[in-house]
């Protein structure tokens, strides 16, 4: 340490906030102009997808209020139509997202392949779906009173569900993580803001049942477990620091066997309301994922690791937050997005998991706008996505061989966590 | 409590109820003249961004608009629209996750080069700190700006965001921490 560092080392608490309101006060001036807001009144507004702030009994009520007759009116709509072949809209199964209106909470909903069925999964305020591999049941985040907030597993078709009781004794919050490939087990992101040491990855049954712990989070961190290995060995788990966004991604053996670490060192992952940061290939013996400088901002690119000990290799272009990384149902591609101009709208792209064969899979005309955090229809032919100008988006759907999207979705709002199974 | 730089004298009394007529626009107007300049920066500090400050301090402005009647206690107004604007602020900045945000604030977020400062070259320590303030959490930033900026209390700044004082007391260590490590190089 050099003397002038010592210096400023042994800096006092009152020399420190001098300085630091002297930084303030010129940094308060130092973020541009405030611009002209006229007529910005009605801009989209958007929440963090994971944990939902707690509604107030008012709102709540008038949430149910709102609910039940958009209910009625959505049976009287369905009595009114002719008879329909009542699997079509199954056949190629169902997107699950989650949603926010502008001005409204939070909700999770569920649509045939086509867009139409769409059913509201929970009642009340709720969010991060995860649908289990046979697309049957999904896992969402909801308050669960005084403060906490907990997972439901709900069937897909709204009308099952089952709670994942939070302990009595520990003030701790269970949010959504993973399914294991069986559906027989969820695993969640347990957190707690007034005793951290309950923070780290815990398993339950499907049916609410059995709740344990499996990792205790270092400290300072959380464990979210983002894909459980199709082979039902391994977990995928970001060790988000406590407060920020981003972490390292890491391999947690289900058996306690030691952590592996996926990214590089210099490495983290981006955990948002985009959908899973990193993905398994099919035979368990790879990942996808996007990584991301830790001394380069939000710079990042999609790697494949291999988990034999060889460095991940990287098979696309760096660029500012880029998401997705996530294999193909048949483990032959992944698919991730990307800046494709100085506009910063983001367009699809697709590659083989060794780094071939890459290519821009969307372009402007293909929505006519930026597109982003694509996931996999079950057969692998199509993909869904977000879409949107600036602050609107909605959802699409693309067959692989096509060049035009088709709207699945013509509300527009804040999407999070597509899932089409 | 310290006083923001731009404050006008009728900062600290109840909010102007009175807006019979003509005399709605003016009510406005003074409503906006008295509290703008410090909400903004407030709002600044918080998101980090220009354009998002300015959405915060129209809803924390529209909420003291339609509550104005409900406001009347003098050196109510301040803390009041104060409250609204950062929970706002934090909201929007935790927001800046998602995809709009991020598109629209690609530039902003990615450029390796800092834009041209018009008051000159910042000096290196006003560098290493707006390094280190950008890696504070929504959270953190807010109760250094009620709390430093502003020069509330800890427990005003509690009250402002809704946290208990010792939650708050504890973002205020960890951010000045944060910002005292990235100055001096050295954790205390």
């Amino acid at each position: 340490m050099s003397r002038d560092q010592h210096d400023r080392a042994a800096m006092s608490d009152e020399r420190l906030d001098i300085t630091l309101r002297e930084f303030l006060d010129w940094q308060a001036e130092d973020l541009g102009g405030a611009p002209d807001r006229t007529g910005m009144l009605a801009r989209v507004t958007v929440r963090p997808a994971r944990r939902p702030g707690i509604t107030t009994t008012a709102w709540r009520m008038a949430i149910l209020a709102l609910i039940a007759v958009a209910l009625m009116a959505a049976l009287l709509a369905v009595l009114a139509r002719p008879p329909q072949d009542p699997v079509a809209p199954f056949g190629r199964g169902r997107i699950t997202f989650g949603f926010t209106a502008p001005g409204a909470s939070a909700q999770v909903l569920s649509v045939a392949f086509d867009g139409s069925d769409p059913r509201t999964l929970w009642p009340e305020e709720a969010t991060w779906p995860v649908v289990s591999p046979d697309g049957t049941r999904v896992m969402l985040a909801h308050a669960a009173g005084q403060g906490r907030e907990t997972t439901t597993i709900v069937s897909a078709d709204g009308e099952r569900s089952w709670p994942i009781p939070l302990p009595a004794d520990l003030a701790v919050n269970l949010v959504p993580g993973a399914w294991s490939p069986e559906g027989d087990r969820v695993a969640l992101d347990g957190w707690s803001e007034t005793d951290p040491t309950l923070n780290g990855v815990w398993l339950a049954n499907a049916d609410g049942t059995g709740l344990t712990r499996l990792t205790h989070a270092a400290p300072g961190t959380e464990d979210l477990p983002v894909a459980w290995s199709p082979d039902g060995t391994r977990l995928l788990v970001v060790a988000l620091a406590s407060g920020s966004d981003t972490g390292p991604l890491e391999v947690v053996p289900l058996d306690g066997g030691e952590r592996i670490r996926v990214t590089r060192e210099d490495q983290v992952v981006w955990f948002s309301s985009f959908g899973p940061p990193a993905s398994w290939a099919p035979d368990s013996a790879s990942v996808a994922y996007v990584g991301i400088g830790r001394a380069n901002g939000m710079v990042g690119a999609p790697f494949v690791a291999r988990l034999d000990g060889s460095a991940p290799l990287r098979v696309g272009d760096h660029a500012a937050y880029d998401t997705g990384a996530r294999y193909s149902p048949d483990g032959q591609w992944i698919t991730y997005d990307r800046p494709v101009d100085a506009s910063g709208r983001h367009q699809l792209f697709l590659v083989r998991p060794d780094g071939t064969d890459g290519r821009q899979l969307t372009t402007e005309a293909t929505a006519g706008m930026g597109l982003c955090c694509a996931t996999w229809s079950p057969d692998g032919g199509s993909l869904v996505f977000q879409g949107g100008p600036d602050a609107t988006a909605t959802l699409f759907t693309m067959a692989l061989d096509a060049t035009v999207a088709t709207p699945l979705r013509e509300e527009v709002g804040a999407y999070a966590q597509p899932a089409w199974r | 409590m310290r006083t923001g730089r731009g404050e006008s004298e009728a900062v600290g009394h109840g909010l102007p109820v009175q807006e019979a007529g003509a005399d709605r626009d003016a009510v406005l107007t003074q409503l906006v003249v008295d509290h703008y300049d410090r909400l903004v920066r407030l709002a600044r500090l918080v998101c980090r961004d220009g354009a998002d400050a300015a959405d915060a301090v129209q809803v924390g402005l529209e909420q003291a608009w339609k509550h104005r009647a409900s406001i009347r206690e003098p050196g109510a107004a301040r803390a009041w629209l104060d409250r609204v604007v950062v929970r706002e602020a934090v909201r929007i900045a935790r927001s800046r996750r998602s995809w709009f945000a991020r598109i629209r604030h690609l530039e902003t977020e990615v450029d390796p080069v800092e834009p041209a400062d018009p008051r000159g070259e910042p000096s290196p320590d006003r560098v290493v700190l707006r390094a280190a303030f950008r890696t504070l959490t929504p959270d953190q930033r807010a109760v250094l700006a009620l709390h430093l900026h502003l020069g509330y209390t800890i427990a005003e700044t509690a009250a402002i965001v809704g946290a208990p004082v010792e939650t708050v007391r504890s973002r205020v260590r960890m951010a000045r921490e944060r910002m005292r490590q990235e100055l001096t190089g050295v954790p205390r």
